[in-house]
C-alpha cells in the first residue's frame, strides 16, 4: 500500500497546494520526497536532475512561508525543459554543443515560475536541440515511455512527460513547435497545453522555429495546466474561469474528420466516437466537420520548420556539423538547402490554413481530434503502415498536432482511453485566447475518461 | 556504380595543371545535391549525403505538391 507521502507525490498540484498551506508537508519535505524518487528513474527523464540547488529554494520558499507569504504556486517542484535558460543551472539544449553552458539568466517562464512561488526542479530531457518527436537523445540517453520502457515518450518534451506520468515532479516546463507537448502528453499520458502564440513570451528559450515555438505546461490533471498557464502568463485566466460554472449546453464542438484524421488507428477513433457521443449527452452540440487545407500541414510545416531551425543554427551546422546527432543534423542540412521562394509558397499555404481555420470556428467553438494517430512507437521504429501505405512515424506523430503550431491557436492534450495498457491523448482546439474554454471542455473530458 | 539520371550539368574540372575549360558531364540526383550542400557552405560526408538524399527527394516533391496547388496570380495569362 502506498505511503501517504507517495500518494501526495502523485497527487494534482491542488492537493499538494492544500497539503503545504495545512502544513502538512512542507516544501523540503515535499521535494526531498521527488528526489528519492529522482534517484530511482531508469527512463532518462533528466539531463540535470535537481540537487542541493533545489533543496535550498525550497528552504527558501518554507521561510516565505512561515512568514506568511503564499503565492499561487509555493512549494510545488517543478521541472523545466532543458530548453529554457536557468540562471547558474546548466542548460544543454540536449545537445553537445551548448554541453557546459550555465546561463546567467532565467528564462522568462522560469523567472514567472519563480515569482510564482515554485520550486526550479532540475532540467528534463528532450529531442536534441527540440528537434525531433522521440527524445531518442544520443548524448543524454534515450528517454523510455513509463508504460513500456521499450516505448519512445514522444517529444521533443519527452522528458516532462516522463516527469509528471512517473511522479519525478508536481508538474513540468516543456516547449511545443509540431506538436512537442502535445506528443509527449498523448504517448505518456498526461494532460499537455500548447497555448496561443505569443502568450506565453519565448525570451530565454533555445529557438527552434521562431514563428512556431510555444512554451507550456505538462500536468496531471487539466486543472493543473491552468494554474500554471496563469503562472506563465501573469493573468488569472483560468483562475476565473474554474469558478464560474461550466457553461457547456449548446456549445458547438466540431470533431474534425477527413483525410487528415482518417490514417489513425482504429481504436483511437472508436474512442473519439465515445467521446463525441458522452459529450452530446452533456448537452453539447457535437458535429462533424472537415477541413480539407489542413491536408497542407506535412509540407507547410516541413518547408517552414526547416528553413528556420538552419537558420538558427546556421553558424554551427557550418563549423561543427559531427556536434550534432545523425537525424537533427540530416534535418539542419536539408533546411539549409531550402531557398527563399519555397519558404514564400509555404507561408503563402499557411494563410491558406489559417483563413479555413477562421471558417471552421465560425461553425465550432472548439474542434475535437485525435492529438496522435498512433500510441507510442517501439523506440527505433521509423515507419508506420496503413493499409499499404508507408509514413514516417516523425511525420505521423505531428500530423494532427502541426497544423496548430502554424496556426498559433490553444490547443490541449487529454488523456482519454488506452490501447493495450497505452495511453490515448484527445486533442482540444480554440480560437486564438480563447484557452478558457479549452481548459474548460479538457476538464470535462477528463471527468468523461474515468 | 550509380545508375546516371537523365539530368546534365555543365561542370568544371580541374587538374594539377589548372583549368581546362567546361565540359559537360552526367550528373547523378546525388552529385547535383553534393553541389546544393557545398554551394550552402555545408561539408557533408558520404555518408550524410545518403541520408540527405531520400530526405531531399520527399521535400522536393511535397514543394512541387504546394506550388502546384496555390494558383499563379500575376502574369499566369503573360
Amino acid at each position: 500500500m502506498a505511503s501517504a507521502l507517495e500518494e501526495l507525490l502523485m497527487a494534482p498540484m491542488a492537493e499538494q497546494l492544500d497539503a503545504l498551506r495545512q502544513r502538512r508537508i512542507s516544501p523540503v519535505e515535499l521535494a526531498r520526497g521527488y528526489m528519492e524518487r529522482v534517484g530511482r528513474d531508469r527512463l532518462k527523464a533528466f539531463i540535470t536532475p535537481p540537487g542541493s540547488k533545489a533543496i535550498r529554494e525550497a528552504r527558501g520558499v518554507e521561510a516565505a512561508l512561515s512568514r506568511g507569504e503564499r503565492k499561487p504556486l509555493s512549494g510545488l517542484p517543478i521541472a523545466i525543459k532543458d530548453l529554457f535558460a536557468t540562471r547558474g543551472l546548466r542548460t544543454t539544449g540536449g545537445s553537445r554543443i551548448l554541453r557546459d553552458w550555465i546561463p546567467k539568466r532565467d528564462a522568462v517562464v522560469v523567472d514567472r515560475l519563480r515569482a510564482a512561488g515554485a520550486v526550479i526542479f532540475g532540467k528534463t530531457n528532450l529531442h536534441e536541440f527540440a528537434y525531433g518527436v522521440t527524445t531518442a537523445n544520443p548524448w543524454w540517453g534515450i528517454a523510455r515511455n513509463p508504460h513500456d520502457p521499450q516505448r519512445s515518450p514522444g517529444g521533443s518534451s519527452g522528458g516532462s512527460a516522463i516527469a509528471v506520468v512517473a511522479g519525478l515532479a508536481s508538474a513540468a516546463l516543456g516547449s511545443d513547435t509540431g506538436g512537442s507537448i502535445r506528443i509527449p502528453a498523448s504517448m505518456c499520458g498526461c494532460v499537455g497545453l500548447k497555448p496561443t502564440y505569443g502568450a506565453i513570451p519565448l525570451d530565454g528559450a533555445i529557438p527552434l522555429g521562431w514563428s512556431l515555438d510555444h512554451p507550456g505546461p505538462l500536468t496531471r490533471t487539466v486543472d493543473d495546466a491552468g494554474l500554471l498557464f496563469d503562472a506563465l502568463t501573469d493573468t488569472t485566466t483560468w483562475q476565473s474561469a474554474r469558478r464560474s460554472r461550466d457553461a457547456f449546453q449548446g456549445m458547438r464542438v466540431g470533431i474534425v474528420t477527413g483525410a487528415l484524421v482518417k490514417p489513425t488507428r482504429p481504436i483511437i477513433l472508436e474512442q473519439i466516437d465515445r467521446l463525441a457521443r458522452g459529450l452530446t449527452n452533456h448537452g453539447l452540440d457535437v458535429r462533424r466537420i472537415e477541413i480539407p487545407e489542413l491536408e497542407w500541414t506535412v509540407a507547410t510545416q516541413l518547408v517552414t520548420l526547416r528553413a528556420e531551425a538552419s537558420a538558427v543554427h546556421a553558424r554551427w551546422l557550418r563549423a561543427r556539423p559531427r556536434a550534432y546527432g545523425a537525424d537533427v543534423r540530416v534535418r539542419l542540412q536539408l533546411g539549409a538547402l531550402v531557398n527563399a521562394t519555397d519558404y514564400v509558397l509555404a507561408q503563402r499555404m499557411r494563410a491558406r490554413i489559417r483563413a479555413a481555420l477562421v471558417r471552421a470556428f465560425t461553425g465550432a467553438d472548439v474542434l475535437v481530434l485525435p492529438a496522435t494517430p498512433i500510441t507510442a512507437p517501439v523506440i527505433g521504429e521509423r515507419v508506420v503502415r496503413w493499409r499499404g501505405k508507408e509514413e514516417p512515424v516523425d511525420g505521423t506523430l505531428v500530423r494532427l498536432t502541426a497544423p496548430f503550431n502554424l496556426t498559433g491557436v490553444p490547443a490541449l492534450s487529454v488523456p482519454f482511453g488506452e490501447e493495450a495498457g497505452l495511453p490515448i491523448g484527445v486533442q482540444v482546439v480554440g480560437r486564438w485566447n480563447d484557452e478558457a474554454r479549452v481548459l474548460s471542455v479538457g476538464r470535462l473530458i477528463e471527468r468523461l475518461s474515468r | 556504380m550509380e545508375a546516371l539520371t537523365s539530368t546534365f550539368a555543365l561542370r568544371r574540372r580541374e587538374t594539377g595543371a589548372g583549368l581546362h575549360g567546361l565540359h559537360t558531364v552526367a550528373v547523378t540526383e546525388r552529385d547535383r545535391l553534393a553541389a546544393l550542400a557545398r554551394a550552402a557552405g555545408l561539408r557533408v560526408t558520404p555518408a550524410d549525403l545518403d541520408h540527405l538524399l531520400p530526405a531531399w527527394k520527399r521535400y522536393v516533391a511535397l514543394v512541387e505538391e504546394m506550388r502546384a496547388a496555390i494558383a499563379p496570380e500575376i502574369g499566369d495569362d503573360a
